[in-house]
């Protein structure tokens, strides 16, 4: 077994940033939807929805995502992220890249977009630069390797295509509709379900007690999932207004959202911790939304699965990395001998389950605002999803509070 | 030397494993040694074992996917300065 190497390996407080920043966006997110609380949740093509989608999809699930890799890379694969040390200007230039684009879809202002339209696609190609050759030289785990590779790669056609739907936009050149469609298949199930569903492959086993989905299973998964998509990405870019590309994103999203519960159901109740239960309602809303897409139901899809059942899959793992993180971070910077609270006691799980509380109440609000379009119940959603995301920050943040607290105290007794 | 400790770690859940096999390595005395049974290789732990001066060294995985790792305080003559 080769040696592990220190010159090489990051803090364990890497990802934080991206983690962290994840509850700021689902603040702006319901700002957004306070103020345009009448025509954001319409139809996908006010410049207040695609503004709100990004912020979800991007802000949200992106910081997730990325924040999540870098934790998940070296912990579960032994891939170092090559020049880790650039972590903190990908994160700067992505959320720059976030924010422009949202500023610009909203404002539909030229110089936001065009700037959004390079900064999101070059940030998404150096995560690939960083990760990509170290999963491809990698020894073992080959199916977690290809299915984060293959996300990656999925991750990277999403924003290199939306990046160019965000420079038309930004000349004033009209979007080629069927070109919107594919960036969405290829950014949602593609990039976002896809790694999701790799990681729930070590995830759910491990931290939630669930049995193992047979290797041939998910191979099998991967590959029909990964063709699928690409084969209904280029028929819908040939035939507008092809069923194909709706139909794969409601069969891969649905088949990993009931896959998951079904491994879920056999887990004792004892064992219902914060992170399972936050993903059983996140793939219910997940497996609701496919069902509401079969149906032509695109609004209340995207509710669901962009503003509830995806959110609630990477909040959850969150509350498990952040003071996981600020753990391993303390453990290096106390003496030895000096016994250090566990990780159960930088963040308790009662914690963790007010947020999902939070984001639980918030959740049929969102829905109901987009079943019955009314000013006061979009902007009744808002203020559910402005609560929900303050409390899963304060509870992030009091993690990382309690451990510097516990730092200070030791200080002061030396 | 050798020691007889051995943690059983594989019925925990996470992230027990790593606390307990942190704290039983900070416990142990120079040149003593401690083997520990992860229910997979433990990479963050040995991360953090190396990272401590440690020398962890992990076994072939089992039928369960279970991993036995082997971690011995060096010496203090061992210890670089």
């Amino acid at each position: 077994m080769p040696k592990l190497r220190l010159d090489q390996a990051p803090p364990a407080t890497l990802p934080l940033r991206f983690l962290l920043a994840m509850p700021c966006w689902g603040v702006a997110g319901a700002a957004l939807l306070l103020v345009d609380g009448d025509t954001a949740l319409l139809t996908r093509w006010y410049p207040a929805t695609l503004a709100l989608v990004h912020v979800w999809t991007l802000g949200i699930l992106g910081n997730a995502m990325f924040g999540s890799l870098l934790q998940f890379l070296p912990a579960a694969v032994g891939v170092q992220p090559r020049g880790w040390q650039g972590v903190p200007a990908l994160h700067a230039l992505f959320n720059l890249g976030v924010l422009v684009l949202v500023a610009g879809l909203y404002t539909q202002a030229r110089w936001p977009l065009l700037t959004a339209g390079v900064v999101l696609p070059a940030s998404f190609l150096w995560l690939g630069a960083m990760t990509v050759p170290g999963l491809w030289a990698a020894a073992g785990e080959r199916l977690l390797r290809a299915g984060i590779g293959l996300a990656l790669g999925f991750g990277m056609l999403a924003a290199v295509a939306g990046g160019g739907l965000a420079l038309l936009l930004g000349r004033g050149i009209a979007w080629p509709l069927v070109a919107v469609d594919a960036h969405a298949g290829l950014g949602v199930l593609g990039w976002i379900v896809l790694l999701l569903a790799t990681v729930a492959r070590v995830v759910m086993p491990m931290f939630q007690g669930t049995g193992s989905v047979p290797p041939r299973v998910q191979a099998i998964w991967l590959a029909v999932v990964t063709t699928g998509l690409l084969a209904a990405v280029a028929l819908h870019l040939r035939h507008a207004g092809d069923r194909t590309l709706p139909l794969a994103m409601v069969a891969g999203a649905a088949s990993f959202a009931f896959g998951a519960l079904w491994l879920q159901r056999r887990v004792p109740r004892a064992r219902h911790n914060a992170l399972f239960l936050h993903w059983r309602v996140g793939l219910l809303a997940l497996a609701l939304a496919a069902l509401a897409l079969a149906a032509g139901q695109g609004m209340v899809a995207g509710a669901l699965g962009l503003g509830v059942g995806l959110p609630l899959l990477v909040a959850g793992m969150a509350l498990e990395i952040v003071p996981f993180v600020e753990w391993i971070a303390l453990r290096r910077r106390v003496p030895r001998g000096v016994q250090l609270p566990g990780v159960q006691r930088l963040l308790p799980d009662a914690s963790r389950r007010r947020v999902l509380l939070a984001q639980g109440a918030a959740a049929p609000l969102l829905v109901a605002a987009v079943l019955w379009p009314m000013p006061w119940l979009a902007r009744l959603a808002a203020l559910g999803q402005l609560v929900a995301w303050s409390v899963h920050g304060y509870a992030l943040a009091s993690a990382l509070l309690a451990g510097r607290t516990f730092l200070r105290r030791v200080a002061q007794r030396a | 030397m050798t020691s007889p400790i051995e943690l059983d770690l594989r019925r925990l859940p996470p992230p027990l494993p790593m606390q307990h096999a942190l704290d039983a390595a900070d416990a142990l005395a120079p040149g003593e040694l401690l083997t520990i049974v992860a229910p997979m290789l433990p990479r963050p732990l040995l991360m953090e074992l190396a990272q401590r001066g440690f020398d962890a060294e992990p076994g072939e995985p089992q039928a369960d996917g279970s991993v036995r790792v082997q971690i011995r305080r060096p010496d203090d003559a061992e210890t670089p300065a």
